[in-house]
């Protein structure tokens, strides 16, 4: 009993009340009754001991918080006596928990997180036309030039208008560089972790030819540079210009474009000439700071008084007069940047806000689980509640008490989950990033994700606790005695059970989400690409600055020459050149005009230009299917033949063979002299477009393809071929399948997860499932035995006793299945190649919950089936 | 027939047997009783809660002595502030029942 009374005010209470007991029984001995029987008067008159001790408690300072202390010390002590309740409990809530509480601190990075600058909300970014966010740099030169608009502009952009690599030891590492204003720094209010940022001395300075400087991220700080204490001030070599580091950003700092990450921030005017002085290049983002006070509408309507003179400064010469027009027509306006701008937000929100719902519904199926497990434990505890009652202790209080069991039990699980967040957002992240684009999201943990994380205990706390303390102290005291801790009656059996339906529901719903998705990705990863980059290695070439290569065509010859090295070199089949990331990555489109008796609309006459070589398509796996290939003799007259895809072939001389035709886009003409089979470039889900090949002069990349079909076996005998061939050349290798894995990669991921999802909630509900059979085979063994001992065969046994998991299991799949009718609209954005209704998949997914739940049935009715009669008949008497 | 309390009479009750003397829980319900000659009996569930608000509420001190019959018990005495309400209450009393018992003899 020590530990019921653990300090000296409760020690005190019950010496007070003892005395008062004592003084009652010595008055009743006093008038002449003998001392047992004056103690039990005594005991009579004072009535409820427990009850009298709390009456007191609660009239104390802090009643609510003291005797909540109390029933937290019970609730350990009864958990820890039931260690293996405990940890399936919490277990289940910090997985939970942490999937919830990952997902969303991802979710809230991306979507809703504020930049980490000074003041984001005063932040707003300027978009000089409608549906383009970015200007070209005479118009932000413009916008700099009012200073009155706002409390200052700077200008920010990734669109590298040229591409920057390190070189270290010879081979070029990529990095992605961020290029910015002068006065970026100071109107965002950045701090450099060490060193400075850069000022508008560093950006006249670049302008004017002279030093780079440069600020280098954190990470990039980290793992490419060594962490050295001695980088402020140091010179790297890059495939452009050497780089002077004047400072190191603050870590919490990455980007404006959230989840991008970035490894250099160069001047601006360090970008070639030409882009700056182009008013035709669009690149630029514009982002300004609101003086105070100053709203969206004012900003905009003081950037329009000023829009004409802007506009008329910077019109590109080379538009047509229509759209002249409208260049001067458009409306600039102002967005809020207080998020910053992200391509990965608008890809990842729908598919995020999706996996959101998806871990919800895991966490409730988990927490119907543990429902049903307090209502066993509740079951078990009548005894002692009926006993609690019978003394005087009120409902509420009991209440309170299994409430708070349920609350540490939630607490320890977030408190766990939190962990598992942490680990498992980090994890998410990485798998946002491919070959090609690294992310990176700011992920602390903040108030946010701990809030989160709170609400979700709570919200757990009350979903997995209320009824099952209700029903637990829903108990006529003598009915409860009278039972001596013997379980019989179960007003937990029909609640459990419909939970458990809810569970299969609910698992159906995540399992046909996790089929369609699933299976998208399937038909994406598998789609006839119509070309092979399973054997390609992409090769890209890049001189040093300095490196002399003579003219044009000494440089033609020096490319040529290293072509050759790679064909000659072991392992290669065949190789082209390419442009670099070719040919999955950018491309041009251009309305072609109609062909001769033809009229089709503008939307169809689309086509996509692509540039090839000799070999190009031998080395992609693509086969000519009419006319032939180019050829030595093309390449000297580049200009004016073509190759077509089927596609083009097909929409633009239907019923008649494309050769010989000429195909024509503005001034450009083409002959076509061969038909190729048609191939997606971009990207699987967008399909085949019509395509044009087009012969282009030597370039500083290739495509090798390997004759074992390996392409990583031959990416040193590569190298080595070109550094025989030409000493100066820095050679980046990337495996095409790597490129072509990288468009996938969010059907990857959201395939992935809800597959996980959809295993988790099989197993949680076939835990459910198991115990809820369990528990009826249970409580029903006396009714078996007695069946048994009248004459029931063993398969009528099983019979009776599976009958109630095949109807568990049909209602759960019915409701499933109604409701994922409904849930499977907010998937279809996602889907490819298949409906929501995928009677398949919809189908696939009862089947294999059936399967499941009967399996989990499966020992509970062997149990049952093997009730002794005997056993049972003598227990019973 | 004990009488029950009006709500509040209670905390009246207790003050008033404690003008006398300091007294522990059980000597007060006894000297309530002795002092309504048995017509109150005063149930310890209402008791003890009351003694332990009214020394919430500062109008009663308690100290632990040892009683003659050498155990040990928690006196209660009035302080300043219960005298003070003791009389406050009194007054308040003394009008209400006045003012109640001339709308019931009205009639």
């Amino acid at each position: 009993m020590a530990s019921r009374w653990p300090n000296r005010a409760e020690r005190d209470l019950r010496d007070e009340l003892a005395a008062h007991l004592d003084g009652e029984r010595d008055r009743l001995i006093a008038q002449g009754l003998d001392p047992v029987e004056a103690e039990r008067q005594a005991r009579i008159r004072f009535g409820a001991f427990t009850a009298t001790a709390e009456a007191c408690r609660d009239e104390r300072g802090f009643p609510w918080l003291e005797s909540l202390g109390r029933d937290l010390r019970d609730a350990i002590r009864l958990l820890r006596r039931s260690p293996g309740f405990a940890f399936v409990a919490i277990v289940s809530l910090s997985l939970g928990i942490g999937a919830n509480t990952a997902v969303f601190s991802v979710f809230d990075a991306l979507v809703f997180k504020s930049l980490s600058v000074r003041e984001p909300d005063r932040l707003v970014q300027i978009i000089p036309r409608p549906n383009r966010s970015d200007s070209s740099y005479p118009v932000w030169e413009h916008i700099r030039n009012r200073h009155d608009l706002f409390d200052g502009v700077c200008a920010w952009t990734q669109e590298a208008p040229i591409e920057v690599g390190l070189i270290q030891d010879r081979t070029l590492v990529p990095v992605a560089t961020q290029w910015v204003s002068g006065d970026f720094a100071s109107v965002l209010g950045l701090h450099a972790e060490r060193g400075r940022w850069l000022d508008m001395n560093d950006e006249q300075a670049a302008a004017n030819g002279g030093a780079k400087a440069a600020v280098i991220s954190d990470a990039f700080w980290r793992t490419h540079l060594g962490a050295r204490d001695d980088v402020i001030g140091s010179v790297v070599t890059t495939n452009r210009f050497p780089v002077t580091i004047v400072g190191i950003a603050s870590p919490d700092f990455l980007g404006m474009d959230v989840g991008s990450a970035f490894d250099l921030v160069l001047p601006i005017t360090a970008a070639p000439k030409g882009f700056l002085e182009t008013r035709m290049f669009w690149w630029v983002s514009v982002f300004a700071r609101l003086k105070p006070g100053q709203t969206l509408d004012a900003a905009s309507s003081a950037l329009r008084t000023v829009q004409p003179a802007i506009r008329q400064a910077t019109l590109p010469t080379e538009l047509r007069p229509n759209q002249r027009e409208a260049y001067l027509r458009d409306p600039m306006s102002i967005v809020s940047a207080a998020t910053g701008r992200s391509s990965l937000r608008a890809r990842y929100r729908d598919p995020l806000a999706l996996m959101m719902a998806g871990v919800a519904l895991l966490l409730l199926i988990a927490c119907a689980n543990l429902t049903n497990l307090l209502l066993a434990r509740a079951e078990t505890r009548r005894h002692e509640i009926g006993v609690r009652l019978a003394l005087g202790a009120s409902r509420m209080r009991l209440v309170r008490q299994l409430l708070v069991e349920s609350l540490l039990l939630s607490t320890i699980g977030a408190s766990a989950g939190l962990l598992v967040a942490a680990w498992s957002s980090r994890l998410l992240v990485s798998q946002l990033s491919t070959d090609v684009a690294r992310v990176a999201l700011a992920l602390p943990l903040d108030w946010r994700v701990l809030g989160f994380a709170t609400l979700a205990a709570v919200l757990t706390t009350l979903v997995v606790g209320l009824v099952p303390a209700f029903r637990a102290t829903r108990v006529a005291p003598r009915a409860a005695l009278a039972e001596r801790g013997r379980a019989i009656v179960a007003a937990g059996g029909r609640l459990g059970r419909t939970l458990v339906a809810m569970q299969i529901a609910l698992s159906f719903v995540l399992l046909a989400g996790a089929g369609l998705l699933g299976r998208t990705f399937l038909t994406l990863d598998r789609a006839d690409l119509g070309f092979n980059p399973a054997p390609v290695l992409t090769v890209a070439l890049t001189w040093p600055p300095g490196a002399t290569r003579g003219d044009e065509a000494s440089e033609a010859a020096a490319l040529r020459l290293i072509l050759d090295a790679v064909r000659a070199a072991p392992g290669v089949a065949t190789a082209a050149f390419a442009d670099a990331g070719m040919p999955m990555g950018m491309q041009q489109d251009w309305f072609f005009e109609n062909p001769p008796g033809l009229s089709l609309p503008q939307s169809a006459r689309d086509v996509y230009l692509q540039d090839a070589w000799t070999g190009w398509f031998d080395t992609l796996g693509m086969h000519v299917v009419e006319g032939r290939d180019f050829d030595d003799q093309d390449q000297r007259q580049y200009k004016t033949v073509a190759i077509v895809n089927q596609t083009l072939a097909r929409r633009f001389f239907p019923g008649q063979s494309a050769l010989g035709r000429t195909v024509r886009s503005g001034p450009k003409a083409w002959t076509i002299v061969g038909v190729v089979n048609d191939a997606v470039h971009f990207d699987a889900r967008q399909g085949v477009a019509p395509t044009l090949y087009r012969l282009l002069p030597e370039t500083n990349g290739l495509i090798v393809r390997a004759a074992n079909g390996d392409a990583s076996s031959i990416s040193r005998a590569v190298v080595t071929a070109i550094a025989r061939a030409d000493p100066d050349v820095l050679v980046g290798t990337r495996r095409m399948a790597d490129q072509a894995a990288a468009t996938l990669v969010r059907e990857r991921l959201v395939a992935t997860l809800s597959s996980l999802f959809g295993i988790l909630a099989l197993v949680l509900a076939s835990a459910g499932v198991y115990g809820v059979m369990a528990y009826t085979v249970g409580r029903r063994r006396a009714e078996i035995g007695i069946r048994r001992a009248l004459g029931a065969t063993t398969p009528a046994i099983a019979r009776l006793v599976l009958r109630q998991s095949v109807v568990l299991t049909a209602i759960g799949v019915s409701a499933g299945a109604i409701a994922s009718l409904w849930a499977m609209r907010f998937v279809r954005p996602l889907l490819y190649g298949l409906e929501p209704y995928d009677a398949t998949t919809l189908a696939g997914a009862a089947l294999v919950l059936a399967l499941v739940t009967l399996a989990a049935s499966w020992t509970p009715v062997r149990r049952a089936a093997r009730v002794d009669p005997a056993t049972i008949l003598r227990a019973e008497s | 027939m004990p009488l029950s309390l009006p709500q509040g009479t209670l905390d009246l009750l207790i003050l008033k047997a404690l003008a006398l003397e300091p007294l522990h829980g059980w000597a007060i319900s006894d000297r309530l009783q002795q002092l309504s000659s048995d017509a109150l009996q005063v149930g310890q569930g209402s008791l003890y809660p009351s003694l332990h608000r009214l020394e919430r509420r500062g109008w009663l001190k308690a100290k632990w002595r040892t009683t003659d019959a050498n155990r040990r018990a928690k006196y209660y005495e009035l302080t300043a502030k219960g005298r003070a309400r003791l009389a406050d209450a009194t007054e308040d009393w003394r009008k209400l029942t006045q003012v109640v018992s001339g709308v019931l003899d009205l009639t």
